[in-house]
């Protein structure tokens, strides 16, 4: 099994019309046995950014931290909030200092741009290669199946209600065929002036 | 010859790398194709060269969580319905516990091919015992027969994990056998990768003297458990009781039924 896979988990994010949504699942299990139900693989990182790791639990904590770090020291630098745009630029290039003995993690990052309120969403492999499509991204164990949920639900300029009845439906259907996610999934949906937190009653095996 | 014909026999004989210029095709020819329509322990040996197929492991369905135990008004069955391929749930709607005669019931573990098909010889095998001496046959001689199939296999990477039930005149009779050639009769057993978690429930509240009720209960909830905690256990909830007359279907139910009931999480979803 591959050590991305070795805790299992999965992370989806979507643009709408002026809003986007991410959504994560809870499991965290070593291999086949679940450990616990309660582990949110998305981080509130700005005021309107959001950072979802799935991969290896270790990894995940250790990245979120050094990402915390570097932002806030570019955040006090520059003394204004950090744009999904150029964190995503950040974190490929911290990804990349470790091609070699990369962080078994896949990064999906959410958010709206502080200024002009531009919704992106994006993604990338291990070591950093990014991808910032306008419709949505996917990440862990069940990423195929994320991709054929995404792809027959999702369609442009989607209305929040609208966008998290997609993304939730999407999240579903996909981590209920994963042995290695699910166990109740959350999903926050960002527009300009709030973020609204909701958690989904999902499958329990 | 027409019906070699019918059955495409000439190209498969093409395609196995025999001499084209073949005699006439034989009668032991024809046996060495058909190898287990006849002997189904007869099972083509593997071409040389071929990968091992205990490294392909995580591509045969398997994964389950099944339990059976004894007490004093038979004995309880119960299974989980989900069958996996690696991470991927294949289905979540198999039966995982099969009646191999009119006597004898018993859970599949471990790869499916290997159980479903071994379970289909053991049913064969049980019903020829039936005809040719009248009585039903035993679940010791039924687990036996299974046990020797394991050691005939050893070191193939042969998976298989079994508890078989039933009655005979001198009582209940519960035995776990599996590809490993372990052949144990007990009280209570669980089977499967869920199954240290289903006896994490079953073993501290388990009693010789519960009731119906209460036995249907404890193996509801200590299935429930694996579940839970089991990435490749879940689905339907199948309970089967084993009485000394029949065996029969109790309950039936999907898994949340059982979380809602037992409220595993309730620190999640109160």
């Amino acid at each position: 099994m591959s050590i991305l896979a070795y805790n299992g988990g999965c992370v989806v994010a979507m643009r709408g019309k002026d809003c986007v949504a991410i959504a994560t699942d809870h499991r965290f299990g070593v291999q086949a046995q679940t450990i616990s139900t309660d582990f949110k693989k998305v981080f509130h990182i700005a005021p309107r950014m959001f950072l979802g790791l799935t991969g290896l639990q270790t990894d995940i904590l250790t990245v979120r931290d050094r990402l915390m770090f570097r932002k806030n020291l570019y955040e006090t630098r520059e003394n204004r909030e950090m744009a999904p745009k150029p964190f995503s630029a950040m974190l490929s290039s911290f990804l990349y200092e470790h091609r070699f003995g990369p962080y078994f993690i896949e990064p999906v990052v959410a958010g709206l741009d502080p200024k002009t309120l531009k919704p992106f969403v994006c993604n990338m492999d291990l070591i950093g290669c990014p991808n910032e499509p306008d419709d949505f991204v996917v990440a862990g164990t069940c990423a195929e199946q994320l991709y054929g949920m995404c792809e027959t639900l999702w369609k442009p300029d989607l209305q929040p209600d609208q966008l998290f009845e997609v993304i939730a439906q999407s999240m579903m259907n996909a981590f209920d065929r994963d042995a290695m996610s699910g166990w109740g999934a959350t999903v926050y949906i960002i527009e300009k002036d709030k973020i609204t937190e909701r958690s989904l009653k999902t499958r329990m095996d | 010859m027409s019906l070699e014909e019918l059955c495409g026999l000439k190209a498969f004989l093409k395609t196995t790398n025999w001499s084209n210029s073949m005699r006439q095709i034989s009668e032991h020819d024809f046996q060495e194709i058909t190898s287990n329509f006849n002997n189904p322990y007869r099972l083509m040996a593997p071409v040389p060269g071929t990968p091992d197929l205990t490294n392909a492991s995580l591509k045969i369905d398997h994964g389950t969580t099944a339990l059976g135990f004894v007490y004093q008004g038979g004995i309880v069955l119960c299974a989980d319905s989900r069958s996996s391929s690696g991470i991927n749930v294949t289905t979540q709607t198999m039966d995982k516990i099969v009646p191999v005669s009119s006597q004898i019931v018993g859970t599949l573990a471990g790869g499916s091919a290997d159980c479903t098909y071994w379970y289909r010889v053991l049913a064969r095998e049980s019903r020829l015992h039936e005809l040719r001496y009248k009585r039903p046959m035993s679940v010791d001689a039924a687990a036996k027969m299974i046990c020797h199939v394991s050691e005939m296999h050893r070191g193939t990477g042969l998976n298989m994990g079994m508890l078989l039930a039933g009655y005979s005149p001198k009582g209940p009779s519960l035995v776990y056998v599996d590809s490993d050639g372990v052949n144990i009769s007990g009280k209570r057993f669980s089977v499967g990768s869920g199954a240290s978690n289903a006896l994490g429930i079953l073993d501290p509240m388990y009693r010789f003297d519960l009731t119906d009720e209460e036995a249907f209960d404890l193996a509801l909830q200590s299935l429930c458990q694996a579940t839970l905690c089991d990435a490749s256990t879940g689905g339907m909830v199948v309970l089967h009781h084993v009485g000394p007359a029949a065996h029969r279907i109790v309950r039936k139910v999907d898994c949340m039924e059982l979380h809602k009931k037992y409220s595993l999480d309730a620190r999640n979803f109160s």
